[in-house]
């Protein structure tokens, strides 16, 4: 079977590879292959110039992120103290919308801490102090004046 | 629609979310000013009336405005999400004080009780 082929006027033998060859490529297939070609060398430049970044991590910003960590991790130990201030309190409330309302204000109570962190490092440039102003702020006091009274 | 008109927020979402914030604190201000009608009555009904932790039922009653105009004033110009994100974070600062403050009046009365 013959895939492609205009030769009735082409010498016998040579004409027929040169059909095969003409129904299997294309004209500016050439071209083609140099573009893609041009496109593969691109990723290799790419990478080679990102590695040195990837190779040298920033000193300070590993920092930061450990200094983030120790106070996310504070800030979590905040909101376990909350979720013990919440269990031992001992306030009841006459209402259903009463007793909504003021679970509600316990479980804030208690993301509190986590959710200072996340919106200081959302949208503090420098979150650092605001994160360490968070952690007095949403501190479980209450646990505090317990232990002194 | 470019993206620089994405950001500009719409002044009603802005009012909505402002409004439900303004009603979860006033119903914060309701409980500190039932809690400073009623906490001094039973304070006199045990004979303990010169007790009365006055400067906790009025920082009670105080503080929730306070914690809402700050919020306010801090997420002013902010996008949707983020001014929710911050009057959310000053409503659960207002129910700690709150709390806290519950704490320190039953240690007040348990002082006062003997």
């Amino acid at each position: 079977m013959r895939l492609g082929g205009k030769s009735a006027d082409r010498v016998p033998g040579v004409a027929e590879e040169d059909d095969d060859r003409d129904a299997l490529t294309w004209e500016g297939d050439d071209q083609v292959e140099d573009l893609v070609a041009e496109h593969d060398d691109e990723p290799e430049v790419a990478t080679s110039a990102a590695a040195p970044v990837e190779a040298e991590p920033d000193p300070a910003r590993s920092r930061d992120r450990l200094v983030a960590g120790a106070l996310l991790v504070l800030a979590v130990a905040a909101s376990v103290g909350w979720i013990v201030v919440a269990i031992g309190n001992p306030v009841q409330q006459p209402s259903l919308l009463g007793l909504a309302m003021y679970q509600l204000g316990e479980l804030l109570s208690i993301v509190a801490p986590v959710l200072w962190w996340l919106t200081a490092g959302r949208l503090a440039p420098n979150p650092l102090p605001w994160r360490l102003v968070g952690l007095v702020v949403t501190a479980p006091w209450p646990l505090a004046f317990w232990v002194g009274a | 629609m470019s993206a620089d008109e994405q950001r500009v927020e719409r002044t009603g979402d802005v009012a909505i979310i402002v409004l439900v914030f303004v009603v979860l604190f006033g119903y914060d201000v309701l409980e500190a000013v039932t809690n400073l009608q009623q906490l001094p009555q039973l304070y006199a009904a045990y004979g303990m009336a010169e007790s009365t932790p006055w400067w906790l039922l009025v920082t009670g009653v105080a503080l929730p405005p306070v914690l809402l105009a700050a919020a306010l004033w801090i997420s002013r110009g902010m996008r949707l999400v983020p001014r929710a994100g911050v009057l959310l974070l000053g409503l659960a600062v207002s129910a700690q004080l709150a709390l806290l403050l519950e704490e320190l009046a039953r240690q007040v009365a348990e002082a006062a009780l003997g």
